[in-house]
């Protein structure tokens, strides 16, 4: 351009030195008639086009410019960001990884887990210990069964811990969810046959984390439960892999369940229906077929426990999804109403240099430009940074939240997750932008341009939608707060629910014993005496009892039926128990004593509400309880003890303790009742001293009876954990709005304040004026949250547990909190209003 | 004879219509004006380009560069098919508007 314009004034400057003139004078003549060659060129590029990139450029650099003056704010607007639309991210993800479970296998919509009633968590299947093969066989409807059994294990020679869970699955297991092997295979039928050699498939985890991705790990042989298995395959972490499945080994189920003892074996059984049958035709077969062989025992169970089929996504897509993604979107309001509050405060702030623009002939839609340059620069830093944040800590992050759920492929998901990153970062940049660019339509050129005017720029109406957004967001934070604060207290009433007998300083010692150990199936009386008295020693257990571990809450129990005067049948838990059961577990005697565990003496203890039932208002104790279907075993009644409950959130069952003579045979828990609470490392003693003594034996767990409950408000506390942590990033961007908000008023009202103590007005008038201010737009946040936050709370009432969704406990604390975090956000401009120099602020004027 | 002003908003209409005759520089447009006018009308190098490049961007002229009949390095600017069309309705536009001119003023005698 310039070029051309050059040599135009060349031919120019020729042209009048033809006609006369020197060359000197030619050239001044010429550039006079040609004008400013770089006014030209600038000319030339408004016309052309080029003004854009240009322009661009320079906004770019006063954007930069403004924000590097405005340190504070950005900081504000990028931790909002990162935060709101982290939270967002990380819940689609958990969403997505959980929907995955249920939809990335072949024919999802027709598989269906094999469970009773209508319960709908995991722990509530029926474990059906019986021959899924017969199954199969017995129920033409359904096409496929699969069952799975974890089985705690001891494993040696890999680098990871020597405790872990494996999952015992019947062939064709990996097939019907559609996991492939990343190299190696899959167990094939030769692995279930008897006397095939011990094999094992690794998951893509333990490979990474255990091998050391090791390529050549095929072939290698890992000792598990004391027998050498070799690793066939490494499975690919690429397919979703349904919770109650996913472990880091596999091994096949071959042994058939034993019908004579079909609670022996917990498996879980997933089915798929064939295309042409419905699910109400699957259940009624279901519900008529009983699985054969099955004593009288087990029979009754089964009579009062009709399988019935689950939609799958019950168990792993249940409504926690639902809230959790509704505390994720949650919190991205709030960070949006935070963003578009904090835009508003610091356009306010610039109102004069907008007007100055505007007043120069500047358009609206380039003043508007510079907002969108703005916002969109912080989205940019906001959305590096959090990828950055994903990318390298969200399997830290959401494992931190989601406690023992498995992380497994949220590494790989996140990734496919960007688009909700980007979604996220541009719907909040844009919502700013436009509040702000409506704002800027609506600016009053002259009171902004008036000269020392601070506050004249924003309307009384403007002043009213910010409060408004100030509200919003501490309604929004009451909401998230108020859920969290009910599931807390929900999550406080469970863990202190009263069982009927003491948890405190109690330890479970769950031992398994493998095929062909010594004490499989025998008597194992002699095994635990032993192990009694290795551990007597100690000072720090006051009592010992042995029994078994269907006495503890979330375990499938042994069913009793007992046989009442009319001839009806009553079924009530039991559990063989020695004569020290009832000092270790502290349950609490009523009437008469213990059990004497004398071999051969017929007796038992009743609960409260069982001997109830039999005998109403009659005394028990001396009284004979008749069990069996046909009433073949007569016990009398020795003693009667509190109700105790078998299930949380379920009232006392009916409930029988048996001497420990009648089944020495399925013995496996020992009751450790400490002297005071568990010092660190006793449990690994107690663990090492059994592996110690028999290294064959598997200590399935060591554990306080008070962790025993964790399984059973796994997803309350999953819910309430992610939750908590919405809850609490919310209430501080609450606090920050409210902060900014009443920042800029003091700040634009201290001409007000001047004036006002010049006339007399004391300053802690002023403070107390402005902390009012503060405090009632936080109560009006509370007014307004309260309701919708009883509504969330009552959708969720499944998860409640005896709290009510307007719980005036919660309710109360967290108005406090938001009330105390008013009060601090606004202390800052408090102090400062009521600092301020009449003198000088009047000078200034 | 005094120079005339330009009407505003004909330039384009002008450079449209000396391109017409075939391309041509800068300096040779502004020139070739001068003379059809009989040097009536001057247009300054300052209103020329910025309307050549505003042409250029409308897609109405193409440029390249070329040797000048002087041998000096030289940008050619050419009229587009889309130019000739702009031309023919600038030229319509433009009849009306003076046929109107002279309605008026012949009417207001």
């Amino acid at each position: 351009m310039l070029e051309e314009m050059r040599l135009h004034l060349e031919v120019l400057r020729d042209d009048f030195i033809r006609d006369g003139m020197t060359p000197e004078a030619a050239g001044h003549a010429a550039r006079k008639r040609f004008g400013g060659l770089a006014q030209l060129e600038e000319r030339c590029r408004d016309e052309h086009g080029f003004i854009w990139v240009g322009q661009m450029g320079k906004d770019f650099r006063f954007t930069l410019r403004s924000l590097a003056q405005a340190k504070l704010h950005v900081f504000a607007v990028i931790l909002s960001l990162v935060l709101g639309v982290g939270a967002l991210v990380i819940v689609t993800t958990f969403t997505l990884w959980k929907m995955g479970q249920s939809q990335g296998f072949p024919a999802a919509d027709r598989v269906f887990l094999v469970g009773s009633g209508d319960h709908h968590r995991l722990s509530d299947l029926v474990r059906w210990g019986v021959d899924f093969a017969e199954l199969q066989a017995h129920h033409a409807n359904l096409a496929d069964f699969v069952a799975t059994e974890r089985v705690p294990a001891t494993i040696q020679a890999n680098s990871g811990p020597p405790q872990a869970m494996t999952n015992r699955i019947s062939f064709g297991c990996f097939e019907f969810f559609g996991i492939h092997p990343r190299f190696g295979r899959n167990l094939e039928a030769a692995d279930y046959q008897p006397g095939a050699p011990p094999v094992v498939v690794i998951s893509d985890v333990a490979w990474r984390q255990h091998f050391a991705m090791d390529p050549q790990v095929l072939g290698r042989t890992l000792r598990i439960n004391g027998q050498d298995c070799r690793i066939v395959g490494v499975l690919n972490s690429g397919y979703p892999i349904p919770v109650f499945v996913s472990v880091d080994y596999y091994l096949p189920l071959a042994a058939p369940a034993d019908p004579a003892h079909p609670f022996a074996t917990e498996v879980i059984i997933a089915a798929r229906l064939h295309h042409a049958v419905t699910r109400d035709q699957a259940d009624a077969e279901l519900a008529q077929a009983e699985p054969p062989g099955l004593d009288d025992n087990a029979r009754c169970f089964f009579a009062s426990h009709h399988p019935a089929l689950l939609p799958f996504e019950r168990i792993v897509q249940s409504k926690t999804n639902g809230y959790v993604l509704a505390g994720g979107v949650l919190l991205y309001l709030i960070a949006c109403l935070n963003g578009i509050n904090l835009g508003l405060v610091r356009l306010l702030g610039r109102r004069q240099e907008m007007a100055l623009r505007l007043a120069l002939g500047g358009s609206r839609w380039q003043v508007l430009r510079l907002l969108l340059l703005e916002y969109s620069l912080l989205g940019t830093v906001a959305g590096g940074l959090l990828a950055l944040l994903l990318s390298h800590g969200v399997n830290r992050i959401v494992f931190a939240l989601t406690g023992d759920f498995n992380t497994l492929n949220l590494s790989y998901l996140w990734s496919t997750n960007v688009g909700c990153l980007v979604a996220g970062i541009g719907l909040a940049v844009l919502a700013v932008t436009i509040v702000s660019g409506l704002r800027l339509r609506n600016l009053p050129l002259g009171a902004a341009l008036k000269e020392g005017d601070t506050a004249g720029g924003e309307s009384r109406q403007m002043k009213r939608r910010r409060n408004a957004l100030v509200i919003g967001q501490a309604a929004l934070a009451v909401v998230l707060m108020t859920v969290t604060g009910l599931m807390g207290l929900s999550i406080v009433r469970l863990l202190h629910t009263d069982f009927g007998y003491d948890t405190a300083n109690r330890l479970k010692v769950w031992l398994i014993f493998p095929p062909g150990h010594p004490a499989d199936p025998s008597d194992r009386r002699p095994y635990f005496e032993t192990l009694r008295a290795s551990l007597a020693g100690r000072p720090e257990i006051a009592a010992t009892s042995i029994g078994q571990d269907a006495m503890f809450p979330g375990v499938c129990r042994t069913t009793t039926p007992l046989l009442q005067a009319d001839g009806s049948v009553l079924l009530a838990a039991s559990c063989s128990a020695d004569r020290n059961l009832g000092d270790a577990m502290g349950l609490r005697l009523r009437r008469g004593r213990w059990l004497t565990n004398r071999p051969g003496e017929q007796e038992t203890v009743l609960t409260e509400n069982l001997a109830t039932e039999l005998f109403h208002d009659a005394d028990p104790l001396g009284r004979e309880v008749r069990l069996g279907a046909h009433g073949e075993t007569r016990l009398t009644v020795v003693g009667v003890v509190g109700d105790v409950r078998d299930e949380l959130r379920q009232p006392p069952g009916r409930r029988l303790y048996l001497p420990l003579w009648m089944d020495t045979t399925r013995i496996n828990t020992m009751v450790l009742h400490l002297a005071g609470p568990m010092r660190p490392g006793f449990d690994y003693e107690v663990f090492n001293t059994i592996q110690t003594a028999d290294p064959q034996v598997i200590v399935a767990n060591v554990s306080p009876i008070e962790e025993l409950l964790q399984p059973a408000i796994q997803l309350e506390l999953f819910v309430a954990r992610m939750l908590c942590g919405f809850a609490c990033i919310g209430y501080l961007m609450a606090l920050v709005a409210l902060f900014a908000t009443t920042a800029y008023t003091v700040e634009s009202r201290m001409h007000e304040y001047g004036i006002r103590q010049a006339l007399g007005a004391a300053p802690s008038a002023i403070r107390w004026r402005i902390l009012r201010r503060g405090m009632t737009l936080v109560l009006g946040g509370v007014g307004f949250g309260l309701l919708p936050a009883a509504g969330l709370a009552w959708v969720m009432r499944d998860l409640l547990y005896e709290t009510s969704p307007l719980d005036p406990l919660v309710c109360g604390l967290v108005a406090l909190l938001l009330t105390a975090a008013g009060g601090v956000a606004c202390l800052r401009p408090a102090w400062r209003a009521g600092r301020s120099d009449p003198a000088a602020l009047l000078k200034t004027e | 004879m005094p120079k005339l002003d330009l009407l505003q908003g004909t330039l384009d209409m002008l450079v449209l219509q000396v391109l017409a005759g075939g391309p041509m520089h800068g300096w040779g447009i502004a020139a070739r004006l001068q003379l059809l006018s009989k040097d009536a009308l001057q247009v300054e190098e300052g209103s020329l380009y910025p309307s050549l490049y505003r042409m250029e961007h409308k897609g109405w002229i193409v440029a390249e560069w070329g040797q000048s009949e002087n041998n000096r390095k030289a940008k050619f600017y050419e009229l587009t098919a889309e130019g000739k069309k702009q031309l023919a309705t600038e030229t319509k536009d433009w009849n009306r508007l003076c046929l109107a001119i002279r309605d008026v003023m012949a009417a207001a005698r």
